[in-house]
């Protein structure tokens, strides 16, 4: 684990202990510019202490931490946006008034702060609510309320703990497009999740940290194939032929998954079955586990 | 600084924005002066028929005989009287309101012994004139040189008469009292744990709410607790300058108080307004602190007694400082940082205090506050505001004196 110079966010060798629990014991990773990167792990793993430790929130004990092209600054807060997984607003205050005061400790000034502020409120769909008190927001609507409060001061940066944790279909969407499209804008994002088909789908590369140590790290895809057994998927119309060698088959639907013996040419096999006749091939792909399977192997494995 | 900054608009702001705040404010005064035109009128003052006797009274001068030979000169609104027989034979006749007579040994016991027709305890009574005749014995004291150790004596009314019956009533001693000292210390109490109690709420708030771990990635827990203490301090000056103000208004336009309360030294209020102003950081800061340290408000109240306990102090014993303002007592508690903030300034307001005494007093006061608020720091970190337990006193008291 290389320290890269492009790396956005970089982290070595870190350790943190509160008294007599060592909550983060020997975690790397570096996150590169314009990315997103998921830090995964069973719950207690140390993965929102190793959050907070990059945010300055907590001194490491050991370890270094870089952010932005050096250590960690009060001015360098301006230009990263946070979403803690225990988030909240001000209940009593309104809710345009709590955006402001978040916006203004974030370096714009109010004017500036009113304008971004109700293009999101107009964007977001609450510009008609913004002088309502957060306590009358319902759940949905506190939690865009959130967002805002997390990209409104345009930060390179967004670091976001469990994005997805307690919303419903519609908001968990409206979040990833958010998401999405400060990724396309180049924002480097850091998030958090247990939720696996997430990261297959957003995250560009992973660290997954056990027991406060770092136990896998790279890109999704390679992590995948790393990690695949010597299998092929193949979705076809027909009946697939008997094939000599293949160890086991099974089948959901016209999806067929063949595991094959390591020296098996899969190419030669494509070749068999798209001659085979009265069979159509619609896909015929490597079996990759999925990460929630690799995510319970490796945690389960170091249990063991 | 610039985030400090932002932290102070957005405290002051929420506080002053608060209908409750302003209901607070300016509802209290009214209340109290609601209160005292009841005692009042309770007290038979404000019925008609006595309105109208108490206005012709009040106009009457007051009497003494001076067999100490004190009083020189008499001072508008007092008449010298020969004796005893003549005082009161100008009582009964209704030329004056009631008469004082200073005994022969006034030195040594400084005891005085008024007379009027009828008994009559209430602020607006013949006793709210005991402060000008207080002061001018101590005006004809003070063309002495020999005499400034008197200075301080307070008039010890110990018995009343009344020419009209024989009742005679001994009491315990009111001579040093003052409406003025008492009310300012109630009002010094009061502001200093409003202001103080606002700011650990707003820190409990921000917990409670699940806000602090967002402000916590925006700014460092130091500019956050700066820039609450400084913007709850204003909240709190405001809350003094219209609670004193308002006081000093009312002593203005109704000359009847002015006459119970006595003057006030601007000296006095400019030292109040200094007391106010460190007193306030040390127990703000203690309280912030301690609302970092607990979960939540409910826990945080079960040890805000703990913390303001030294200011009951001086209330609970505001008889014994007020009776003897320049006592051990009274000089001990004024230099002591917990509890002078409320006995200097009741010092002040009641008596000529040393200057020397003020400057150790405001001294050890600053030192307190230095003090406080790195005890505060210590226990303001991000640790204890994003945790959620409830620590135990040994843990509190670890976390300010680690």
């Amino acid at each position: 684990m290389t320290t890269m110079h492009s790396a956005t966010v970089s982290v070595s060798g870190l350790a943190k202990a509160f008294g007599q629990a060592q909550a983060v014991r020997d975690v790397s990773f570096d996150v590169h510019r314009g990315e997103i990167f998921g830090l995964l792990g069973p719950n207690g793993a140390g993965k929102t202490t190793t959050l907070r430790m990059i945010l300055d929130i907590y001194k490491p004990d050991r370890g270094e931490i870089n952010v932005l092209g050096g250590p960690m600054t009060e001015a360098k807060k301006a230009r990263i946006g946070y979403l803690p997984e225990e988030r909240g607003l001000y209940k009593d205050l309104r809710v345009e008034e709590c955006v402001l005061y978040l916006a203004e400790l974030k370096g714009l000034s109010r004017q500036e702060a009113r304008r971004r502020a109700d293009a999101f409120f107009e964007r977001l769909g609450l510009a008609a609510e913004k002088r309502k008190k957060v306590s009358e927001f319902s759940k949905g609507m506190q939690q865009k309320v959130q967002i805002i409060t997390a990209l409104i001061h345009a930060p390179e940066v967004i670091i976001i703990d469990e994005p997805f944790s307690g919303l419903d279909p519609v908001n968990t969407r409206l979040v990833q497009d958010l998401l999405l499209e400060e990724h396309r804008k180049g924002t480097t994002i850091i998030m958090s999740t247990h939720q696996m088909h997430q990261v297959e789908e957003m995250c560009d590369r992973i660290v997954l940290i056990d027991k406060g140590a770092s136990v896998l790290y790279g890109s999704v895809d390679e992590i995948r194939r790393q990690y695949a057994d010597n299998a092929v998927r193949v979705t076809a119309h027909g009946e697939l032929p008997h094939i000599p060698g293949v160890l086991e088959t099974s089948r959901k639907g016209n999806t067929h998954t063949l595991s094959l013996p390591g020296d098996m040419d899969t190419q030669a096999l494509l070749a068999q079955l798209a001659t085979t006749p009265g069979l159509k091939i619609e896909a015929f792909e490597l079996a990759l586990p999925t990460m929630d399977d690799i995510f319970v192997r490796v945690v389960s494995g170091r249990r063991t | 600084m610039s985030k400090t900054w932002v932290v102070l608009k957005h405290e002051f702001r929420t506080i002053v924005s608060k209908p409750s705040f302003w209901f607070g404010i300016i509802g209290l005064p009214i209340i109290i002066g609601a209160v005292i035109v009841v005692i009042s009128l309770i007290s038979g003052v404000a019925t008609a028929a006595v309105a109208t006797q108490r206005t012709s009274q009040s106009n009457l001068p007051h009497g003494f005989v001076d067999y100490a030979g004190i009083v020189r000169r008499a001072d508008d609104g007092f008449e010298r009287f020969a004796g005893e027989p003549e005082a009161e034979r100008a009582l009964r006749s209704g030329a004056i309101e009631a008469f004082y007579v200073i005994p022969a040994d006034y030195m040594q016991t400084g005891q005085v012994r008024m007379v009027t027709k009828e008994l009559d305890d209430s602020p607006l009574g013949p006793r709210r004139r005991v402060g000008a005749f207080q002061r001018m014995v101590n005006r004809n004291l003070l063309d002495d040189e020999a005499l400034w150790t008197q200075l301080d004596r307070q008039v010890n009314i110990t018995q009343s008469e009344s020419v009209a019956t024989v009742r005679t009533r001994t009491g315990p001693s009111f001579g040093g009292f003052s409406p003025l000292v008492y009310g300012v210390a109630v009002l010094f109490f009061t502001i200093l744990i409003t202001a103080s109690a606002y700011l650990m709420q707003s820190v409990t708030t921000e917990k409670e709410n699940r806000v602090i771990e967002i402000l916590m990635s925006s700014v460092s827990p130091a500019d956050l607790l700066a820039g609450k203490i400084l913007g709850l301090s204003l909240v709190g000056l405001i809350q003094m300058v219209l609670w004193f103000g308002s006081a000093i208004l009312a002593l203005t336009r109704l000359p009847f108080l002015s006459e119970v309360i006595g003057p006030i030294s601007p000296a006095a209020v400019l030292l109040t307004a200094l007391f106010f102003v460190l007193s306030y950081f040390v127990y703000a800061s203690l309280l912030a602190g301690l609302g970092a340290l607990m979960p939540g408000s409910r826990e945080a109240a079960q040890y805000t007694f703990l913390v303001s306990l030294p200011l009951f102090v001086p209330l609970y014993l505001n008889t014994a400082i007020t009776a003897e303002p320049n006592g051990p007592l009274a000089v001990a508690l004024s230099l002591i940082p917990f509890t002078s903030p409320l006995v200097m300034p009741m010092r002040l307001f009641g008596t000529s205090v040393p200057p020397l005494e003020v400057a150790i007093s405001l001294a050890l006061l600053a030192g307190l506050v230095y003090l406080a608020i790195q005890a505060s720091a210590r226990a303001f970190r991000a640790q204890a505001l994003l945790s959620g337990s409830k620590p135990t006193l040994k843990q509190v008291i670890a976390a300010f004196f680690r």
